[in-house]
């Protein structure tokens, strides 16, 4: 799309933008805010999605043993589970470290009158800890294991296997749904923002255009060819979005960095790193999306104008 | 010298148009410090237009201009042929604007077209620069048919023809020099080119000294010699006209004319619309009238005509 006059079309677009700021001004500040606003919802949607993602690697399986269980049945089935698809790992716990497990939640929560209560007894079973590949798996894989025959004869209860294999499955759904509407709402906000800022570099060109249409008419008259006359229209598109995009990302920035302290120090317990690679993409898919966005943006403006 | 400075007789560098080997050879000479062009020898139109003025007072008509009128031969290629065209406005489905019109224009050709608002002379300009296609029939202008080709290639032929108009059409804010140095930016030629080619054609329709001023600044004859330059700017072999003189007054229409008549005897084709009584009936050069959309009159060394209408 660049012709050979892309010094001339730059020298142009600077021209116009110095003689017009105001009206470009209106685009680069749309530009700006949109892709900031994308920006946002980009950097904001990782960190969701980070916090999701410890949430969701504690999404395990348990299935409770029975008291009297073989150990070497116990370990072959442990063994069989880890050959499984979505299986990460599969990991005993002992009576022992349940109860002591028992103890300590219990404890947090001020009832030490239920662990007194316990009176040196382990009601506690034992059991086996399974990690999933893809936690959104975890009611199939969960469902495989109740029908398995294998598991019952070493199930907690082997009347009704399905209550011997528990997983958070209400904590699970709820949190699924939930993200996945964030990200379908930031998706389809995306999209809107991306055709307001359209839209909107499309009619500053407008604009660059009819207070040119002189210029315009003279060049196609002495033969000037279409690639020629785009060239300063599409390269003062380019240039508005470009500074926009680099305003959004500087205010993501500076934003980002006085926030991060606060959120930080008032929810100890969550972590808002976010790594460099996420940012640094963001960055840049923002830079890509402002410059496609300004270049389509004056080249559809323009083709009214230069059909022979 | 770079082939495209060239407007010789024979073929030229694109090989489409070819000017008569009968017309003068403009020649320029670009190695020097100073560029002269010989065919503007000593003669500045500048000069040329306070005797006229006074002499053209008693009769009103104008003494036929020196050195005019010669027949050119019709041999070679035409420049422009128009096949059997017909253009058919969409607003007016049954009155087309040119109905079956065949006529060639061979290179070297000073050509009038005349005729009454209306009567089709702007559309067969419009047909020549392709901005404007023909609704049935070919136009071939420089060797290629105009109503099959692609758009892309448009601006390409308009390289070749030069156009003036009515209304000038110059940039206000850029000056004469930056008004004629636009046409040939706008098709890419290097500064080098530019520097020598623009202050020379505007010594040519005798502005060298205005080229620091601004359209606004020059009288309305001024400003269409400007135009008249930067048509010629790029030395194109075909200059087309529509209504150059048509609101000037008859002192400075004669200055413009002489100087079209000048850039013709280069070997320049001239195809002229208007309207000027006086200018047609002095040149006596061929004149194609068009009445309706048809040709009603093609004729060498022909008059206005239209007395009757008057």
């Amino acid at each position: 799309m660049m012709p050979s006059n892309i010094g001339y079309s730059l020298r142009e677009a600077f021209t116009h933008i110095r003689r017009n700021w105001s009206t470009c001004l209106g685009a680069v500040v749309t530009i700006f805010l949109s892709l900031f606003v994308i920006g946002v919802f980009i950097l904001g949607s990782n960190l969701v999605s980070n916090l999701v993602g410890s949430v969701e690697d504690r999404v395990t399986i348990q299935a409770f043993l029975n008291d009297g269980a073989d150990q070497a049945a116990v370990d072959a089935y442990k063994a069989k589970l880890e050959g499984w698809d979505n299986v990460e790992s599969v990991s005993y716990k002992s009576k022992d470290e349940a109860l002591q497990e028992y103890r300590e939640t219990m404890s947090n929560r001020n009832a030490e009158d239920a662990v007194a209560a316990l009176d040196g007894q382990n009601p506690v079973p034992a059991s086996l800890v399974v990690k999933l590949d893809d936690p959104q798996q975890v009611e199939t894989t969960a469902n495989k294991i109740v029908a398995d025959e294998e598991f019952l004869a070493i199930a907690d209860t082997p009347d009704n296997a399905a209550a011997s294999v528990q997983y958070g499955k209400e904590t699970v759904d709820r949190l699924f749904s939930v993200t996945n509407y964030i990200r379908i709402g930031a998706a389809v906000l995306i999209v809107l923002l991306v055709f307001v800022a359209f839209v909107f570099i499309n009619n500053t060109i407008r604009l660059a255009i009819s207070a040119r249409k002189r210029e315009i008419a003279i060049m196609r008259l002495v033969g000037a060819s279409n690639s020629f006359i785009r060239g300063p229209f599409v390269a003062e598109g380019a240039l508005e979005a470009l500074i926009g995009s680099l305003l959004a990302i500087l205010s993501l920035q500076v934003g980002w960095s006085f926030l991060k302290p606060q959120l930080q120090s008032s929810l100890q317990f969550l972590s808002f790193e976010l790594s460099p690679t996420v940012v640094t993409g963001c960055y840049i898919s923002l830079v890509l999306v402002g410059v496609v966005i300004g270049l389509f943006g004056s080249a559809i403006a323009m083709r009214r104008y230069l059909k022979v | 010298m770079p082939s495209h400075l060239r407007n010789t007789g024979g073929t030229d560098a694109s090989g489409d148009l070819v000017t008569p080997s009968t017309a003068p050879v403009p020649s320029v000479v670009t190695s020097g410090p100073e560029p002269v062009r010989t065919i503007t020898a000593s003669t500045d139109v500048a000069q040329t237009n306070a005797p006229v003025a006074s002499g053209a007072t008693p009769g009103g008509l104008y003494a036929p201009l020196e050195g005019s009128g010669a027949v050119v031969p019709h041999t070679g290629t035409p420049t422009i042929s128009l096949r059997n065209v017909t253009v058919i406005y969409p607003a007016q489905p049954n009155k087309p604007a040119l109905d079956n019109v065949s006529l060639d224009i061979y290179p070297g050709e000073f050509v009038f077209v005349v005729g009454h608002s209306g009567s089709g002379k702007s559309t067969f300009l419009r047909l020549l620069t392709r901005e404007l296609k023909a609704t049935k029939g070919d136009v071939i202008v420089a060797g290629q048919n105009l109503t099959k080709m692609r758009n892309w290639k448009v601006p390409y032929l308009r390289r070749q023809i030069g156009t003036v108009f009515q209304d000038f059409k110059l940039l206000p804010d850029k000056t004469i020099y930056g008004n004629v140095a636009f046409a040939l930016e706008c098709i890419g030629k290097p500064r080098s080119v530019i520097e020598t080619q623009v202050p020379e054609v505007l010594r040519l329709v005798g502005l060298a000294e205005k080229m620091d001023s601004f359209p606004d600044q020059l009288s309305g004859g001024e400003q269409q010699r400007v135009s008249v330059a930067r048509a010629m700017v790029n030395r194109p072999p075909l200059l087309v006209c529509d209504e150059p003189t048509g609101n000037l007054d008859p002192a400075i229409s004669l200055g413009i004319m002489k100087l079209l008549d000048r850039i013709n005897q280069t070997g320049t084709t001239v195809v002229m619309a208007t309207h000027d009584r006086e200018m047609v009936d002095s040149m006596r050069r061929r004149v194609i009238a068009l009445e309706a959309g048809e040709v009603v009159r093609d004729q060498e060394r022909g008059g206005y005509g239209f007395y009757d209408a008057l």
